[in-house]
């Protein structure tokens, strides 16, 4: 039965791009891993002869057309800081 | 009050568009205490009143032409704020209308706010919105169900004639059930998800909710259509039932299923004998009964929750301090800024399901826990198109329990993730299922039994369950 320790829950954390404060651990923890033994019961179920293909009928395939995109204005209008039409961020490399 | 009764009275002109919508902003200014509402939108709602109103003065009318109808927060409404309960989404400004926002506009049914709901729809109470919890109207005490908690309550409050929501794993039909509604979650595909916030993207469907099947008829009728916006939007066509609803009296010839052994331990006492209770209701009414065997529903918890929150994971990939809205203050590079914005954005429930979703799709464990559970969901989906050889319908309680308090479940994910167990092997199936009314306990809360029907056989579950709630009349009881 698959258990997660401290490290790799630090290690979901940071993929996650989500901080964990030290006193938060203990009880994350103990969460993930009721969840994930609860998951893990999926286990005991054969399923060697099935393919993982949910739904028998499908949505149509649509014809690859260009249509028109939204209005870089619309696009922009909820971002937290832009320039232009542009999305704006700090720096990617560290201070100069 | 029911939707025919509005359209009667807005078509004899007994009262108007405008008239109807502004008595009910101001119910739901008196009922301010439910918290059913994260936006109200009054200039709105009033706008399209006197739209509709002008329409009904040309008879150009549909069944929803003047009847308002709220809208779950999950969905976008242009000129209004869409914050999915979220504090990452607290000042996002809809760019554009929901495909089935336009329906409720192209019927000119006026939209009186955002309702109330989980945030990002993860939850069973709603007690994870962000902008606080929301009440039952039938106790306050407890809670009304979720995700579409905001939805539900206002809807059995009386507070707004109908309303939409969005159902994963039985976020529209788990709050009918507690509210005392009718809740309808279409077959995968039936309603477009374009311009709805997604959570999990197999799984998302928009609902209508309303006091009556035959108003969740209408409501479904006007929502549903191809889109060629939502790549999973199907074609196939409606067949219409609400106009017919009326005349149907008797459920002769119709097959209904039911399985006595997924009744899971910790199932209420008195939701199991509303059951059986209701089983015979339908046999009286002309219904033959047959016992089905659904062997691997059980599994669908275990198979949901590693679904859910892998599709989660990343879909919520997006927010990130750079296109939506919200910005951590003080970060000293990108990678930073992230992060900072995620964990401050994002509330506890938001951050575990991200976690979880994580683990399951990281290198290692894909293939143990995502392609396992997609195996797993193949044999719950071939469960139930056995049973729909030999029955129209099969019926289940919607939810273990009536409305629990609020409190009780919210320091256990696990027992709150158990709450859905009838709901989510549904959404897993892709199948379209109904939660009505079907009696209330002693002490006088509401429960719910789910219809569950084949593939886009939406009209059977609204049949079936319109005979008996014509018989039963349970919805002529109102709130305290």
């Amino acid at each position: 039965m698959k258990k997660i320790n401290e490290t790799e829950l630090l290690n979901l954390s940071k993929l996650s791009r989500l901080h964990l404060g030290k006193e938060e651990i203990p009880k994350r923890l103990q969460e993930v891993n009721s969840i994930l033994t609860y998951i893990d019961t999926l286990q005991n179920i054969s399923t060697q002869t099935l393919a993982p293909t949910p739904f028998t009928e499908q949505a149509p395939v649509q014809k690859d057309e260009v249509q028109p995109s939204m209005d870089p204005e619309l696009s922009l209008s909820n971002a937290p800081s832009r320039q232009g039409h542009f999305f704006k961020v700090p720096r990617m490399l560290g201070g100069e | 009050m029911v939707f025919s009764k509005l359209r009667k009275d807005l078509d004899e002109k007994k009262i108007s568009s405008m008239e109807l919508t502004k008595d009910f902003l101001q119910k739901i200014e008196h009922q301010k205490n439910l918290n059913a509402f994260i936006s109200v939108c009054p200039d709105l709602a009033l706008e399209m009143a006197t739209e509709a109103d002008a329409k009904i003065a040309k008879k150009e009318i549909t069944p929803l032409t003047g009847i308002p109808i709220a809208v779950k927060d999950m969905i976008l409404v242009k000129g209004t704020r869409t914050t999915a309960a979220s504090q990452f989404l607290k000042n996002f400004q809809s760019p554009y209308d929901a495909f089935v926002t336009k329906r409720l506009r192209q019927n000119h049914a006026p939209i009186l706010g955002k309702t109330n709901c989980d945030e990002f729809a993860m939850g069973s109470s709603n007690e994870n919105s962000s902008f606080g919890p929301v009440k039952n109207p039938w106790d306050t005490s407890r809670v009304p169900g979720g995700s579409s908690g905001g939805s539900a309550s206002c809807v059995a409050a009386g507070i707004a004639p109908g309303a939409l929501g969005t159902d994963t794993g039985g976020s529209v039909r788990q709050p009918a059930a507690f509210c005392g509604i009718v809740g309808l979650k279409p077959t995968y595909g039936r309603l477009s998800r374009s311009g709805v916030i997604a959570f999990a993207s197999s799984l998302d469907q928009v609902g209508p909710m309303c006091k009556t099947v035959e108003d969740t008829a209408f409501l479904f009728e006007a929502l549903a259509g191809h889109d060629p916006q939502d790549s999973t939007s199907l074609t196939a066509p409606l067949t219409p039932i609400a106009e017919q609803l009326k005349t149907l009296t008797s459920l002769k010839g119709k097959k209904i299923g039911f399985a006595p052994k997924f009744l899971p331990e910790g199932v209420d006492g008195e939701v199991k004998q509303n059951f059986f209770d209701s089983l015979k209701r339908f046999e009286k009414l002309g219904a033959e009964l047959v016992e089905v065997e659904l062997p691997h529903a059980e599994h669908g918890i275990a198979c949901y929750y590693v679904i859910a929150p892998a599709e989660a994971s990343a879909n919520l990939e997006r927010y990130d301090g750079i296109h939506y809205t919200s910005r951590a203050e003080t970060a000293a590079n990108l990678e930073e800024l992230i992060s900072n914005s995620r964990t401050q954005g994002f509330g506890s429930e938001v951050q575990r399901r991200i976690l979880i979703g994580t683990f399951v799709l990281s290198s290692g464990y894909f293939d143990a826990y995502y392609l396992k559970a997609q195996k797993v969901r193949a044999l719950i989906e071939k469960d139930f198109s056995d049973n729909f050889k030999k029955v129209d319908a099969i019926l289940t309680p919607t939810t273990p329990t009536p409305a629990f308090k609020l409190g009780d479940k919210n320091q256990s994910p696990l027992d709150m993730y158990l709450a859905d167990v009838f709901t989510v092997p549904v959404s897993i199936a892709g199948l379209p299922a109904l939660s009505f009314l079907s009696g209330f306990t002693q002490t006088g809360l509401p429960l719910g039994l789910q219809l569950i029907g084949n593939r886009l056989q939406e009209s059977t579950l609204l049949n079936l369950a319109h005979v008996f709630e014509q018989d039963a009349r349970f919805f002529e009881r109102t709130c305290p």
